[in-house]
């Protein structure tokens, strides 16, 4: 008996590999179906940004391609639109096939990773050439998105409830609505930008190798773009024109998920390109001037990144659902992008211009003699400019010399600037910041000396004379340089220094002395984002993932938090135990200015801190690293409870409040012991996120009641538990769902019931018995039907499934394979 | 009589000892079409040819976008970029017989900073050339190799009746004086 139940049990094994085998080619037929979309809260999300992509979406920008070609086919006589829209087919075409022949080949280890070390053209042509694959092993899937719609919804919903989950199975009935094939070409139109989503095959070792296989992707990409025989053959007649494109301008990847696309770094040039996620704000809410990369001043990417608040998903940064239609979610933000660049561009090249002609026109002495001169000539105007002029070169030579001098260092050695340009202009620079110190230390007494004369009495100058940057720094206001920006009082009359073809470029020394100064700050301005004007590389960023620069920062470590919820809890009952009867144990140094961002790391480090010597430095530190963990690199204002700064005065450290956004009170972390400081903290306006917290001993726990103390720490310990557990986006956690299961439950039941979505977010199907389950799954995702009963029998494999399309019921029958035997012609899906 | 119209037919017809053109070919490849007058040995000693030549111009590397490079470039003609002196087609048909050059003209399909066939950008080319020209080109030198470019080299100026050719340079002049006189770009 026990043998037979044996033989049966084998069997029944050997039937459901089969089964299974079955099953499991049929799944890879239908790929998309099989690929689950996963849903993830932000503490998830944060967590997935150390791990590569393997799904990407490629913006192409069409519209170079399509006005040279547009002017090609003037200049040939040619049917302007017919070629522009070949010419875009083309480009697109070619682009997907060269990133299909080069993953292929990366994937399969036929073409070698980049070593960035070894990168130039003779490497890579050997590479290329050395390693030829005739048959391509299509380790890539393209389509073209048309819609954001539910079938994205996971980059901006961090739980879907049931009626999410419902539209996303009515997406996928339709699924055409939202993708197309990257092959399907509209004939007659052509879009500006199209936005492709690529998605490659994750072998084994993709965890360690998906950075290096991006990197290396887009570099071989931009040279076989140009270089390799198989583009001239996929481009042809147009492959003449593509090579001559600036192709790192025109494409951007970006990551589909919160995996990464590129290695999450703390760098400002990552900053930067994760930062230009904000140009996909809609056009009516888009402000230019409010734009950081256009203010006559701007502050480096770091800063202004750590003073905004940690976003949600829901939050929806890249405006998906604002937005849904992608065709105008890629048109709007190029259009915002390239409205910033070209900004950058033309201030860049007026500014080298300008000092290109000072440098060659004028030195120090020349000007200095020439503003003397005015200062002796009758009128207002003469000394409304020479007004402004000192007051500018006052505050540049006072308050930000040092800034200049750093942005411009950082300018003229970039690494990425055209040689034409640089050879003719940014060699000027370093002799410009000379000129301007030359001539402001001398400019600067004379100045003095006209203000002891009392030389402006009784004149009345507009504020509007200023230079932008002069006015943003001195009174905040942002005013958007351009062309036509006069930085003179004086008319048309005078002139000093004539251009060719007599355009005048300065009307006087005082007039030429502010261009100077003017171009240096434009320069400055255009040192922080300089790698996203002219990028050096195809740019890609990670804005699937709101947060990785927030990780890669150490500005939000969801890791730590989830490992830390009980180790707070026994750390925080320990503390109770310790310090509930002593004084906090740390103090901190008086000479610090609380209006400077800084970091406890950085506290400890210029030795700020001190130790009641009582305890163990060693044992405190631990301590307050295990408390503190991610926050002790974050920037933060310092803020004292009770009396302001004095100076010699000891303080304790009490904390370090971190505060997310308003709306996220309650996922804000709270480090500090006493609520209402934060509750203060989060009012003020130079520090939005952190803010490290001290008291002066006077005010401290020291002279509370050590029992009572003791009490606050263990309530304290207590309601932080039951935060931390009930925190919905920084414990980690994800729903992967199964775009079959679901696509099924809504065929066979019309909806998703909030019982079944519950079912289907863990990962199971709304049909209760398994083979019905399976077999139903396969039938649908075979055939374009609606089930509306069904009856199975798993013993016999066998079923009978009635449905909407056929008023006979169709036998079912599935041992081996799955065999169907229907009266009605049962249409079968395209997919 | 005979011997008048001779006389006018010598010294009287264009003095077209060059004639050079930028076309498209049907393939989409940008060339040069040179003609030669039969008396000179340019064409010659360039292809071999004794009228008229075909030179294939290679690819202008990033020149089909908005980069700084193709920017400055559009911005400069007419003021930093400028003629120096008078050159010949000797001369340039050293830089064309090497190919290691790329064109610019006013109808340019790279010029994609401008709006397509803009008055200022024909008035722009126009500037380059002494009086009143019809068709200009300029020869920028690229790099053998990367075919980068590199610098400004040539200007051919094509009159009612005559060519010249020059050398150009993108640099600024300066004249001293009372007001000073700079070739430059207006800010």
């Amino acid at each position: 008996m026990r043998g037979k139940i044996m033989k049966l049990i084998a069997l029944l094994f050997f039937i459901t590999t089969v089964h299974a085998e079955n099953w499991k080619r049929e799944k890879e037929k239908f790929n998309f179906l099989n690929e689950e979309i996963t849903f993830s809260n932000r503490a998830f999300c944060a967590n997935r940004a150390s791990v590569p992509t393997d799904e990407v979406f490629l913006l192409v920008d069409n519209v170079n391609i399509a006005k040279a070609a547009f002017r090609l086919s003037k200049i040939k006589k040619l049917d302007p639109e017919q070629t522009t829209n070949l010419a875009v087919q083309k480009f697109r075409h070619t682009l997907v096939m060269l990133i299909r022949m080069i993953s292929d080949q990366l994937l399969s280890g036929d073409l070698p990773l980049v070593e960035e070390s070894k990168i130039n053209p003779e490497y890579l042509k050997m590479n290329w050439e050395k390693n030829k694959k005739i048959n391509p092993h299509k380790s890539m899937k393209c389509s073209k998105v048309k819609k954001w719609g539910s079938l994205h919804s996971y980059l901006n919903v961090s739980k879907p409830d049931h009626t999410l989950l419902e539209a996303i199975a009515r997406d996928l009935e339709n699924l055409e609505d939202t993708f197309v094939t990257c092959d399907i070409d509209s004939e007659n139109e052509h879009q500006e930008v199209d936005l492709l989503k690529l998605r490659f095959e994750r072998n084994k070792n993709f965890n360690q190798i998906g950075f290096d296989f991006w990197y290396s992707l887009k570099i071989y990409l931009s040279w076989a773009f140009r270089h390799s025989k198989e583009m001239e053959q996929i481009a042809f007649p147009f492959d003449y024109l593509f090579k001559s494109t600036d192709l790192e301008e025109m494409i951007l990847f970006f990551s589909a998920g919160c995996e990464s696309i590129t290695r999450p770094e703390c760098s400002e040039g990552q900053l930067n390109l994760n930062s230009l996620s904000q140009l996909s704000i809609p056009k009516e809410d888009f402000d230019f001037s409010q734009s950081e990369r256009v203010k006559p001043v701007t502050s480096p990417e770091t800063e202004n990144f750590f003073s905004r608040p940690l976003p949600l998903k829901e939050d929806d940064l890249l405006n998906l659902s604002k937005i849904p239609n992608t065709e105008e979610w890629a048109t709007n933000f190029r259009t915002h992008f390239l409205k910033t660049r070209g900004f950058q561009k033309l201030k860049l090249n007026r500014s080298l211009s300008n000092l290109n002609v000072i440098q060659s026109a004028l030195s120090p002495e020349k000007i200095l003699k020439k503003i003397q001169l005015e200062s002796q000539l009758p009128g207002d105007e003469w000394k409304k400019d020479l007004f402004y002029l000192c007051s500018e070169y006052n505050v540049a030579t006072r308050n930000y010399l040092t800034k200049l001098n750093s942005n411009l260092d950082k300018l003229s050695q970039s690494a990425y600037i055209p040689e034409i340009v640089r050879d003719l202009s940014l060699n000027e620079i370093d002799s410009s910041l000379n000129l301007f110190s030359h001539l402001s230390s001398q400019l600067l007494l004379f100045c003095k000396d006209l203000e002891g004369r009392d030389f402006w009495k009784d004149v009345v100058v507009d504020k509007s004379g200023f230079a932008p940057w002069y006015l943003q720094i001195t009174r905040d206001e942002v005013i958007i340089e351009n062309q036509s920006m006069k930085l003179t009082s004086l008319s048309n009359e005078h002139t000093f220094v004539t251009l060719y073809g007599d355009q005048v470029f300065c009307r006087s020394g005082t007039h030429c002395a502010r261009i100077l100064l003017d171009s240096l700050f434009s320069l400055s301005s255009l040192a922080q984002s300089f790698s996203s004007i002219v990028p050096n590389e195809i740019p890609s960023t990670n804005f699937g993932n709101p947060y990785s620069s927030h990780v890669a920062c150490g500005a939000y470590d969801p890791w730590a938090k989830k490992n830390k919820l009980l180790f707070e809890f026994f750390h925080d009952l320990t503390q109770a135990a310790l310090f509930g009867f002593l004084p906090t144990p740390i103090y901190v140094s008086a000479d610090l200015n609380p209006e400077i961002l800084i970091s406890f790391k950085e506290l400890l480090r210029d030795g700020k801190v001190f130790f009641d010597p009582q305890f163990s430095k060693k044992t405190l530190s631990f301590s307050l690293i295990s408390d503190l963990g991610p926050f002790l690199g974050l920037p933060c204002s310092l803020s004292i409870s009770g009396n302001s700064f004095k100076p010699l005065e000891y303080y304790t450290f009490n904390g370090i409040s971190f505060s997310g956004c308003r709306q996220q009170a309650r996922s804000d972390v709270t480090v500090s012991e006493n609520e209402d400081i934060s509750t203060q903290l989060r009012r003020r306006s130079y520090c939005g996120s952190c803010a490290i917290n001290l008291r002066t001993l006077s005010t401290s726990f020291a002279k509370v009641n050590p029992i009572l103390r003791f009490s606050a720490f263990l309530v304290k310990a207590f309601v932080r538990l039951s935060k931390n557990l009930l925190d919905p986006h920084d414990r980690p956690k994800s729903w992967a769902i199964s775009p079959q299961k679901l696509a099924l439950s809504y065929r066979f039941h019309g909806e998703i019931t909030k019982s079944c979505a519950r079912k289907l977010l863990k990962g199971k199907s709304c049909l209760s018995i398994m083979c019905e389950r399976d077999v139903m799954e396969s039938f649908t995702r075979i055939y374009d039907v609606s089930p509306e009963f069904t009856k199975f029998n798993c013993f016999l494999s066998k079923g009978v499934v009635h449905v909407k399309e056929c008023d006979a019921p169709i036998d079912l029958s599935f041992k081996d394979q799955l065999i169907v035997n229907s009266q009605c012609h049962l249409k079968r899906r395209a997919l | 009589v005979k011997l008048i119209i001779l006389f006018l037919f010598v010294f009287l017809k264009p003095v077209f000892a060059q004639k050079l053109e930028i076309n498209w070919s049907d393939t989409f490849r940008k060339e040069i079409h040179l003609s030669c007058d039969a008396a000179e040995t340019v064409c010659e000693d360039i292809c071999n040819a004794s009228s008229f030549c075909i030179l294939q111009e290679g690819i202008c590397p990033n020149c089909i976008g908005t980069g700084i490079q193709i920017l400055h470039i559009f911005s400069e003609i007419g003021r930093s970029i400028h003629r120096v002196d008078q050159s010949s087609l000797a001369s340039l048909g050293k830089l064309l017989i090497q190919g290691d050059f790329v064109t610019f003209s006013a109808q340019e399909v790279y010029n994609l900073i401008d709006a397509h066939q803009s008055i200022s950008v024909f008035k722009k080319f126009e500037s380059l050339c002494p009086d009143k020209s019809l068709n200009q080109i300029l020869f920028f030198k690229t790099h053998p190799e990367s075919r980068r470019l590199i610098s400004p080299e040539y200007l051919y100026c094509e009159f009612q009746d005559k060519s010249e050719i020059f050398k150009i340079e993108d640099k600024i002049l300066i004249k001293e004086g009372a007001i000073l006189s700079v070739k430059s770009f207006d800010r």
